[in-house]
């Protein structure tokens, strides 16, 4: 093993990411082991935010494919520049070229639009492939996905195989909108990240404001506990946590119990919903507020 | 599950009996409606011969990250391991290959046993099935 779990874990600490116990391990395998990692986990846990921890743990590239409905390979793989063929070929006409070189050179490689997945495999260096949100791609996709991830290489037609030059580290994550596949499951690493405890979520805050202070962040923390548990439809994530907590800073609030009213103010424009903020009322808030310490 | 202070695996050499531990465990998993094939399974006995295996939680994490697939696994993998490599699995080993010190003690019991112990005892169990 080239890295180890301690070192990943004060990498990913310096790099601001506060992980969990179990996610270093996990890190540790994607290199011994060689597999991609699917992260599952409510929206809001900071999935996207382990990859770029990864990268930047590993001093490594950042390449992001965002998945949505009716994401082909074109838009993921490569895409022919067909502006410049057209260019070129007029260009060459004019000049009465040979057309079988005009056309082998039209399909060459610097007329490739590289796509993540392409851009990804064709470096030198292992970048770091982020495929975000797989869960919001179509079966036919996946499908390719994990042809992809089997033997990461691609063909095209024009240019032949293209194979990895070096692998790739492959970080997917899901919300969970469609069950994905068990080959595509079976492929990768699993680790399901869940909200953050109390004392994991002040860390975040610290590391990320530590401005904060110790005490009012403990206080956020546990008040956003207290939040997650009340029957909410969206409920706030860690980025949410963040900007709560830069809101009050910006405010000058150092204790939540002596500014009650902004709390409360404050707290509802965590919520993302009309249905939430009607549900969190000042008495909701005060209930909260009065299992802070 | 920090600190747990259990060696479960020598890293160095995973025993022929720590790979069939994993063997089993991985048929608990199944049981248990994980989808394992030779692929987890081999990846766990690279884990078993590594570092990872030397404290019980980086394997159970280590083994959590390779045998899971889904939320339903992850949530219930904890309690499967515990009970299988902490509990149950312990007197599992006992069964499968007894500690020297217990083989002897066995052996000395044996011996300080009467002559005609067992015959006896068997004759004794055979009357009280006929009545």
């Amino acid at each position: 093993m080239t890295i180890t779990r301690e070192e990943i874990s004060e990498r990913l600490a310096a790099t601001g990411y506060v992980a969990d116990r179990e996610l270093p391990i996990a890190l540790q395998l994607m290199e011994m082991l060689g597999r991609p990692l699917l992260l599952e986990g409510e929206a809001g846990v900071g999935k996207t935010e382990v990859a770029k921890a990864l990268a930047q743990l590993h001093g490594s590239v950042l390449i992001r494919l965002q998945c949505y409905e009716g994401l082909d390979q074109s838009t993921a793989l490569y895409e022919w520049n067909y502006q410049r063929q057209l260019l070129a070929i007029r260009a060459r006409e004019v000049a009465g070229a040979d057309p079988d070189a005009v056309e082998r050179d039209i399909f060459s490689a610097r007329f490739l639009l590289e796509r993540p997945l392409l851009a990804a495999i064709r470096r030198d260096d292992r970048p770091v492939l982020l495929i975000d949100e797989v869960d919001r791609a179509d079966e036919e996709f996946e499908a390719f996905l994990l042809e992809l991830l089997s033997d990461f290489q691609v063909s095209i037609p024009e240019l032949g195989t293209i194979t990895a030059k070096s692998l790739p580290r492959v970080v997917l994550t899901s919300n969970n909108t469609r069950e994905l596949s068990d080959a595509l499951r079976r492929r990768c690493l699993y680790h399901y990240l869940d909200y953050p405890d109390v004392e994991r979520e002040t860390r975040i805050i610290l590391a990320r404001l530590p401005e904060v202070g110790t005490g009012l962040a403990v206080q956020i923390a546990r008040m956003l506990e207290g939040v997650r548990k009340e029957e909410l439809r969206k409920v706030p994530g860690v980025a949410e946590t963040l900007d709560w907590a830069a809101a009050l800073l910006g405010l000058g609030v150092k204790n939540l119990h002596d500014n009650a009213d902004t709390v409360h103010e404050t707290l509802r424009c965590l919520l993302k919903t009309h249905e939430d903020r009607a549900r969190l009322t000042r008495e909701v808030s005060a209930r909260l507020l009065g299992r802070v310490a | 599950m920090a600190g747990e202070p259990h060696r479960l695996v020598d890293a160095a050499c995973p025993s022929e009996l720590a790979l069939t531990r994993l063997v089993h465990f991985t048929q608990v998993l199944r049981r248990n409606a994980f989808i394992i094939g030779l692929k987890e399974s081999e990846d766990a006995a690279r884990v078993l011969a590594s570092d990872a295996a030397s404290r019980a939680a980086t394997l159970r994490a280590a083994l959590k990250s390779i045998f899971c697939a889904r939320r339903s696994d992850w949530d219930k993998f904890d309690d499967i391991f515990a009970a299988y490599w902490l509990d149950r699995g312990r007197r599992r080993i006992v069964r499968m290959s007894p500690h020297p010190r217990a083989q002897a003690r066995a052996a000395a019991q044996a011996l300080a046993r009467p002559a005609g112990w067992a015959a006896g005892r068997r004759a004794r169990s055979d009357q009280q099935g006929r009545h």
